[in-house]
């Protein structure tokens, strides 16, 4: 019986080569005579210099600095283009979306850069805000109405909904998740397609498409969390939730446009993913598939 | 058994929604003797034991609703232990038989699927089988508590579903609902294969277990327990560095339930408690072994058990789950076991306690394991054994590293307990 030097316990040298619980060499008899002093010694100075050269690599920190310095370019960016404008016509004129356009920057760059607030969503959230109101000012200093940024922010909103979904830790549980971002996306369609005054894409399209996407994900999650372990299965399982993605998609494209129940591409996704699918089950059920042949056929 | 078919019993039923490659609801219990196992005597001892145990020479059919045990007439088959323990029950491979028997050496083992019978039952089938191998190689043995005489009587009590039995008489008294923890960490580990399961095991001086047990004024139960989560909670802490992203860890422990309820049954008949620590807290080694057997002692209230009891009755019974039909059943299950069964704890410890042989057998026997079937998420399973004057720990895992069992045995010698480790198979490397 010999004992692992890292774990402590015994072993039979002569079933087990190895610590079988943390494979640290046992060795034997033989072995321990015939370790020399200055084998040690030899391992022991190539480990010493391998730790002096991690030891010798540094870190600087140069956020601090580096904001403060955006900071003050930004500012007299800005005052220069004050005076500039102020020189050229003697009054503010277009200069005033360039200096929109540095506060913006200030905004995203530099609160990142200063740490101001402890949690990423924070940051998040404030940009949303920041760039909401940048592009609602900018539309309307351009247009002096309320047109495109429309659906800027409305984009942007979205993206927030779905961000929330992902740092807001009070929310538990993949499927609430993913039930806030549906309604959050069905609800932007909706004003989106309001916005064009036209609300039958939303009715006919977008609310189906959404709705296909929200339970192929439920499923797919479903399925991953419960068969984590099996690759083939997620694989196949996933396959089949993108064939019938694209099935619908197009079905509903189609009815949509021709007002005609058709396929048009999604049976060339089909076509490669059907097989492909097939033969992921063919191999994770291989053994049982062979059996079966076996026995039914005789092969 | 009546009309040459069973119900399953209640514990039973969700084992064949759920049982895969990956999750086999096996577990095995193995005799090592002191002369070589002979194939054709194995097989005939089995087939003198099976006579005594009807109820195990069954097959699992499919119903409209559930499956059920039928009458298997099929010839019984020993097979040689070369292939991974606890694999699946493969019904071409095993005649449809769902315990399979096999021999290597001077080892007999025993592999059971939970369908039929929970440990407590499988290893007094294995017992007998050792005695009548004993018995026809010529030796004078005898049998005990923890053995059936093939002459018997088949007890009517022995085929029960004990769960369905007691839990309908406490129906009304006992209706509360007991709360479990969810969605506790599992180890983040690849699988490594479905057909490989590394078996490592910790052999050790009962005495001195229990000694250190005893210092720490616990059971060797609270105390494995405490181990086992105080390894989970480092492995979460490695795994996990983000102190937000820790969930609870938890081991599920069975309660044989047959002594307390004065149970004949030889099918299952066990329940299960699960202690768990919170990762927000800190905890040291004592304060552990403190909690689990606060929990152990609240938990295991006869009162609490039966609430158990009859909660898994009312899921058994509920119009949804009664009446949805078996194909529907075997699609939606894994999901629901996925999340309200195996999502309850991140390890399991059976300890099947002191193994006490006839004199007569125990001088033929040298050593007892008992092996729990793997499970992917979890990952690892732990079950002991007390033999003589050893303990068996024996860990099942099916990824790469061994991170639960290097804890754990590590904390036992820092402890003070001497432990000899094996290995199936000889090094993996």
């Amino acid at each position: 019986m010999k004992y692992c030097m890292k774990c402590g316990v015994s072993i039979d040298e002569e079933k087990n080569r190895v610590c079988p619980l943390c494979n640290t060499i046992i060795l034997t008899n033989e072995e321990i005579d015939n370790l020399t002093q200055q084998n040690i010694k030899i391992q022991q100075s190539v480990k010493r210099d391998k730790k002096q050269s991690k030891e010798k690599k540094e870190k600087i920190n140069i956020t601090g600095f580096t904001s403060f310095i955006v900071l003050l370019s930004s500012i007299t960016s800005i005052i220069i283009l004050l005076i500039i404008d102020f020189l050229i016509g003697f009054n503010i004129d277009w200069s005033v979306i360039p200096i929109m356009s540095i506060i913006l920057f200030i905004f995203l760059i530099c609160l990142s850069y200063m740490r101001t607030f402890k949690n990423i969503y924070c940051y998040i959230t404030i940009d949303t805000i920041v760039l909401c109101i940048y592009f609602l000012l900018l539309n309307y200093i351009t247009s002096n109405r309320i047109s495109w940024s429309y659906f800027v922010v409305l984009s942007i909103i979205l993206l927030w909904f779905y961000l929330s979904t992902i740092f807001i830790n009070k929310l538990k549980g993949f499927v609430l998740k993913i039930s806030i971002d549906f309604l959050a996306t069905a609800i932007f369609v909706l004003l989106v397609s309001l916005g064009y005054n036209n609300d039958s894409g939303f009715a006919k399209l977008a609310l189906p498409i959404n709705g296909l996407v929200f339970i192929l994900t439920v499923i797919s999650y479903l399925f991953i969390k419960t068969y984590i372990y099996n690759w083939r299965a997620i694989i196949s399982t996933l396959s089949i939730n993108v064939s019938i993605l694209c099935f619908g998609i197009d079905l509903f494209v189609q009815r949509y446009i021709y007002d005609k129940l058709t396929l048009n591409w999604s049976y060339i996704v089909l076509i490669v993913l059907i097989p492909f699918t097939l033969f992921m089950f063919y191999l994770d059920n291989r053994y049982k598939i062979h059996i079966y042949l076996k026995k039914k056929f005789h092969i | 058994m009546n009309n040459d078919w069973m119900k399953l019993d209640n514990a039973a039923k969700i084992y064949p929604l759920v049982e895969s490659d990956y999750n086999t609801s096996v577990f095995r219990f193995s005799a090592t003797l002191d002369i070589e196992i002979k194939k054709d005597v194995l097989l005939k001892a089995l087939n003198l034991v099976i006579l005594r145990f009807p109820y195990y020479k069954v097959t699992l059919k499919t119903g409209f609703f559930w499956f059920y045990l039928e009458e298997n007439n099929e010839n019984l088959v020993v097979f040689e232990d070369i292939k991974m323990p606890c694999r699946r029950m493969i019904k071409e491979e095993n005649n449809g038989y769902l315990f399979r028997v096999l021999y290597i050496d001077n080892k007999i083992s025993i592999e059971f699927n939970h369908i039929l019978a929970d440990g407590t039952a499988g290893l007094i089938f294995l017992n007998t089988i050792v005695f009548e191998y004993l018995k026809l190689e010529g030796y004078d043995v005898s049998i005990n508590e923890w053995i059936k005489d093939i002459e018997s009587k088949i007890d009517e009590k022995e085929i029960e579903d004990s769960h369905s039995i007691i839990g309908k008489k406490y129906i009304k008294t006992h209706c509360n609902k007991v709360d479990n923890v969810k969605g506790v960490y599992h180890i983040k580990d690849r699988i490594i294969n479905r057909n490989k399961y590394i078996i490592t095991y910790g052999i050790m001086d009962s005495n001195l277990l229990h000694d250190t047990a005893k210092k720490y004024n616990c059971s060797i139960t609270v105390f494995i327990t405490a181990i086992y989560l105080e390894n989970l909670i480092e492995i979460q802490n490695e795994q996990t560095t983000r102190k937000k992203k820790r969930k609870a860890v938890s081991v599920q422990v069975p309660v044989n339930m047959r002594k307390r309820l004065q149970s004949e049954s030889m099918r299952n008949f066990s329940l299960y408690i699960t202690p768990y620590l919170i990762p927000t807290k800190e905890y040291t080694f004592e304060d552990i072994i403190e909690y689990v057997k606060r929990f152990f002692e609240e938990k295991t209230d006869i009162n609490n058990l039966l609430r158990l009891m009859v909660q898994n009755l009312k899921t058994e019974k509920s119009p949804f789950v009664r009446f949805l039909p078996l194909k529907l059943k075997t699609i939606i299950t894994p999901f629901i076991y996925n999340a309200k069964g195996v999502d309850t704890f991140s390890g399991t410890i059976s300890n099947m306690g002191k193994i006490q042989l006839p004199e007569s057998i125990e001088k033929h026997v040298l050593r007892i394991d008992f092996i729990l079937g793997p499970c992917p998420l979890t990952k690892c399973k732990c079950s002991l054994t007390g033999y003589m004057d050893k303990i068996y720990i024996t860990f099942g895992r099916n990824t790469k590293q061994a991170r639960v069992e290097t804890k754990f045995f590590r904390k036992l010698v820092k402890l003070g307990v001497e432990v000899q480790i094996e290995n199936q198979g000889g090094d993996i490397l």
